[in-house]
């Protein structure tokens, strides 16, 4: 009995339906046998939901709907990631609980992989989590020749946000934090990074590294802004909200304030310090109240003890 | 012209209720007949879709010549309608776009498919172009289980994989054989840049 079958002689269609029917290892090794085979996978749509380098572990895809595919996984600190080629890629699946590891030889190292599930899962974007500094698997200057050329979705940074971000200037989304233990910023650092946050990005998470006061809240451009390190009073959320209200920040879609320093130190906001003035629409136990601005957009005022939100509702 | 078992999947007629069946009568390229039922049919998009524009009554269906299908021979058609047959009256499976699909190739359908690839891919040719759905959907499936556990050179053994430089070539050969004056072209482009000549025109 023949055992071949020449699949790209087969209708279009049936070629569709049968790569539909693959498992995600069988399909990555099919998408690298041919440019024709590789944008037949492309056009699959198995999409990814996320593809992360994260320098405390290795690289990461996560599809919407199938196995998590581990690479580059490395054994050692602050190594080359090139110099883990051929990299053995896994896919895992948790339901049920499945793992298939395999390599490609020939085929190339992490970033040739990276560039080729970038394109066949359909995610244009990589994202970027370093997390503290002694949990390093690759090196500072290998993550940055791996991600030369690509663009940067998220980038989270705990520990060393400077160093880190000199390295990584354009990205979407940045989440930076730090440990209580390490040592504050130099005013020289802390500025850069304040001017780095003033940047055109989506998202923004500033927790620790940063202090944020009203003035360095209304430079940020971004439209998702969370922050936990705050010297912002009631008074001036007040203002915030009237600000907004009479058109400032017109492109911000949520701002959540954590007040972290207030819980430790047993104080509260105080709601109508920050509602005072303010026309509201509708409210829910006196915690949760709409507010209009004069262009008819709504805002979701979110006032708990110790956190603020304002969530524009469109 | 030879006929096949009419209807292909035999039937115990001792079981079939008094109400007369409507059945067609089809022809493959290589002159074999088959008689199938009108649910059965109801199976292929293509088909049914046929019969309804011919309007055929009983006495047309003995009447007049056997609906030629010109492309399928006989060997495929039986399969075909074999497997139309088996699953007539099932609903037909809309295709919601998700990945990956997941479908069971049902026993009898694994028997059916028990075939050497030569015919399998003939299988699959006729799905598509009779519009059957689901047995399209279970050949299908059939064919992505070959590629299970396969490293890159067996899978591109198994499914005879063209290489890049072998699509380019398939390629630049359609084209040609779509304009025979490209060849020309480039033949007396390639003459004179041997000659040294800087411009073509």
């Amino acid at each position: 009995m023949d055992s071949t079958l020449p699949l790209f002689q087969l209708p279009e269609r049936a070629i569709m339906t049968s790569l539909k029917y693959c498992g995600v290892p069988e399909l990555i090794i099919f998408s690298i046998l041919s440019k024709r085979a590789k944008h037949m996978v492309k056009s699959d749509k198995r999409n990814a939901r996320s593809i992360e380098i994260i320098n405390y572990t290795g690289c990461i895809v996560v599809l919407y709907s199938g196995p998590t595919i581990m690479f580059g996984e490395s054994q050692q600190r602050d190594c080359d990631v090139e110099s883990l080629t051929p990299c053995t890629l896994r896919a895992t699946k948790a339901f049920p609980p499945s793992e298939i590891s395999f390599t490609v030889p020939g085929f190339g190292g992490v970033k040739n992989w990276l560039e080729h599930f970038m394109f066949i899962f359909n995610h244009p974007m990589a994202n970027v989590s370093f997390g503290p500094r002694d949990l390093w698997k690759y090196s500072l200057e290998s993550v940055r020749s791996l991600l030369k050329g690509l663009p940067i979705g998220n980038l989270r940074v705990f520990e060393n946000a400077c160093e880190i971000i000199r390295n990584f200037p354009i990205m979407h989304f940045l989440h930076i934090d730090k440990t209580d233990l390490e040592p504050e910023l130099p005013e020289a650092e802390l500025n850069f990074i304040k001017k780095v946050l003033v940047g055109n990005m989506d998202s923004l998470k500033v927790y620790r590294v940063v202090p944020i006061d009203l003035n360095t809240l209304l430079t940020f451009n971004s439209s998702d802004i969370r922050f936990n390190r705050t010297s912002i009073t009631d008074k001036q959320l007040n203002t915030f909200l009237k600000l907004w209200l009479n058109g400032a920040k017109q492109n911000l879609r949520s701002v959540y304030i954590d007040f972290v320093g207030q819980r430790r130190r047993g104080l509260f906001l105080n709601t109508s310090v920050i509602m005072k003035g303010i026309k509201i629409e509708g409210s829910t136990n006196g915690r949760r109240f709409d507010i209009q601005k004069r262009d008819g957009t709504f805002g979701d005022v979110i006032i708990s003890p110790c956190s603020f939100e304002l969530r524009v509702v469109n | 012209m030879s006929v096949e078992n009419a209807p292909v999947v035999d039937v115990d007629e001792a079981a079939i209720p008094v109400e007369k069946k409507m059945y067609y009568r089809f022809e493959s390229n290589d002159k074999k007949e088959f008689r199938v039922s009108e649910l059965a049919i109801q199976q292929s998009e293509t088909l049914n879709r046929l019969v309804e524009a011919m309007g055929y009554t009983s006495e047309d269906v003995e009447n007049k010549p056997a609906i030629a299908i010109e492309n399928i021979d006989g060997k495929t058609l039986k399969l075909v309608f074999q497997w139309c047959e088996h699953h007539k009256g099932e609903a037909i499976p809309v295709d919601d776009g998700s990945v990956p699909k997941i479908v069971e190739i049902p026993e009898f359908d694994a028997k059916l498919m028990d075939i050497d690839n030569g015919l399998l891919f003939k299988l699959i040719w006729a799905a598509d172009y009779l519009n059957i759905v689901q047995l399209l959907n279970v050949s299908c499936k059939k064919v992505a289980n070959m590629a299970q556990g396969k490293t890159p050179a067996q899978l591109r053994r198994v499914y005879l994989l063209p290489s890049d430089e072998e699509d380019e070539a398939a390629k630049r050969a359609a084209q040609e054989a779509q304009d025979p004056r490209a060849r020309e072209v480039e033949e007396e482009f390639e003459e004179r840049k041997r000659q040294g000549g800087n411009s073509f025109f």
